[in-house]
Parts: C-alpha cells; sequence; structure tokens
C-alpha cells in the first residue's frame, strides 16, 4: 500500500510540476524527487536559469508554487504525504536560518527568562521550530494569531 | 498565459469541464478571465484568497520574463 502511495505520489507530482513549469516558461529542471519515511515528506528539488525567478522576492513566487501544488494534490486525492518544493536549496538555508535564530532566543530565555515572539510563519515552518525547541528543556512554545499573521511565542516553561 | 491559469485552475476544481479561461490581449498588459463552476470558486480562492494570490503570483512571475503584465479576475 505504502509503495503504491509513493509510486503514486512520484508520478503526480513529476508530471504535475514539469507541466506548470513549461506554461509558466520557467527554464527549470526537476533535480530530485525523493521520499522522506520518518516525515513522510515529498520534496521536490528543482534548479536551472529560472532559479532566481522561481523563488522571487522573500522566496513569494515559492510559496505560491508549493502552494497551488499542496491545494492540487489534495484535490486529486493525494493528501497523505507532505508535499515540499524547493529551488535551488533556498528552502533548506531559510529552513536552517528560522532554526538557528529560535535556538540562539531560546538560549536567551533561559539566561533572562521573559517571553519572545517570532516573525509570522507558515504551518511548515512553524512546525519546524516546535520540532526544534521542543529539544531545548526550560523553553516552550505556542502559536498565536490568525492566518498568515500566526506566529510562534517562546517562553520559560513552567 | 491563458493556458497557465487554465491548467492550475483544472487540477484544483472537481469540475475541470466547467472551467473556462478568456485572455483580453492588450498592448502591453492582458487580463485573464476565469470562470468555474459555482461550487468550485472556494477552491480556486482559497482560505483568506491564498489560492487566488498564489495563482496572480506565479502569473506575475510568468508574465514578467515575457516582459508583460497580466491581470488574473475571478468572474463570480
Amino acid at each position: 500500500m505504502k509503495t503504491d502511495d509513493k509510486i503514486e505520489t512520484d508520478a503526480w507530482l513529476e508530471d504535475f510540476l514539469t507541466e506548470l513549469l513549461e506554461l509558466s516558461g520557467m527554464d527549470l529542471q526537476i533535480e530530485e524527487l525523493k521520499l522522506e519515511e520518518d516525515t513522510r515528506t515529498f520534496t521536490a528539488r528543482l534548479n536551472g536559469p529560472d532559479k532566481a525567478r522561481a523563488i522571487g522576492r522573500d522566496g513569494q513566487v515559492l510559496e505560491a508554487f508549493q502552494h497551488i501544488a499542496v491545494s492540487a494534490a489534495a484535490n486529486a486525492g493525494l493528501a497523505r504525504d507532505r508535499l515540499v518544493v524547493d529551488v535551488d536549496g533556498y528552502r533548506q538555508r531559510r529552513d536552517d536560518h528560522v532554526c538557528e535564530d529560535a535556538e540562539r532566543l531560546a538560549r536567551e530565555i533561559l539566561e533572562s527568562g521573559g517571553m519572545c515572539d517570532l516573525e509570522p510563519m507558515s504551518p511548515r515552518e512553524r512546525r519546524l521550530v516546535h520540532m526544534v525547541i521542543s529539544k531545548i528543556d526550560g523553553v516552550t512554545t505556542e502559536s498565536v494569531g490568525f492566518g498568515d499573521g500566526r506566529f510562534v511565542r517562546l517562553l520559560p516553561s513552567s | 498565459m491563458k493556458e497557465l491559469i487554465e491548467f492550475m485552475a483544472r487540477v484544483l476544481v472537481d469540475n475541470p469541464d466547467d472551467v473556462n479561461v478568456t485572455e483580453i490581449v492588450g498592448e502591453q498588459s492582458s487580463v485573464i478571465e476565469l470562470r468555474v463552476a459555482r461550487e468550485d470558486l472556494g477552491k480556486v480562492i482559497g482560505k483568506q484568497g491564498r489560492t487566488a494570490r498564489a495563482m496572480r503570483t506565479i502569473l506575475s512571475a510568468a508574465s514578467t520574463k515575457l516582459k508583460k503584465r497580466a491581470v488574473l479576475d475571478i468572474i463570480e
């Protein structure tokens, strides 16, 4: 069953991205399409001459590609796995940065107490922060706010 | 650009055959009108308009490459 799911989502994602890139005139290739079994995440890594265009300011175009891919996959009945689209490792770099920032702020809270609000983030990034901070004793996280403005708050655990 | 919007709309909706896209081409900018079945409107607009915004962002990135401007109009 699992294997069938993988092949199904793999093939769907490859076809979908190939057509989307072609129609949007983006000169990009699918470098890698892989499934991380432990997190059940499909990651499509794209790269090519139009990478800057496909990332956009603050990753806006990349977010848009991902949002359409996730919505379309859900509509095709492929919502079992998480789906990530990355261009030239941009998302990985941004993820690393988000984690490093959260860890640094958590250490500050351990030293000086108080709490700290992070900038608004996507559900995926918030999940990442919750995971990273859950490994640090003495600091806990909660999500606050609604919609695009939802952010993570770091606070000392009692 | 018409084909791009048509493709995105068709994979998002339950009734792809009811997706209708027309492009009004101007000298520098064009208007792309998207019509879908009434019950699919929510699917192309999305929560807090996120899906419509994503389609507009992609449309804008794609047309900028062609040094053109395109506006997406979702007809209700």
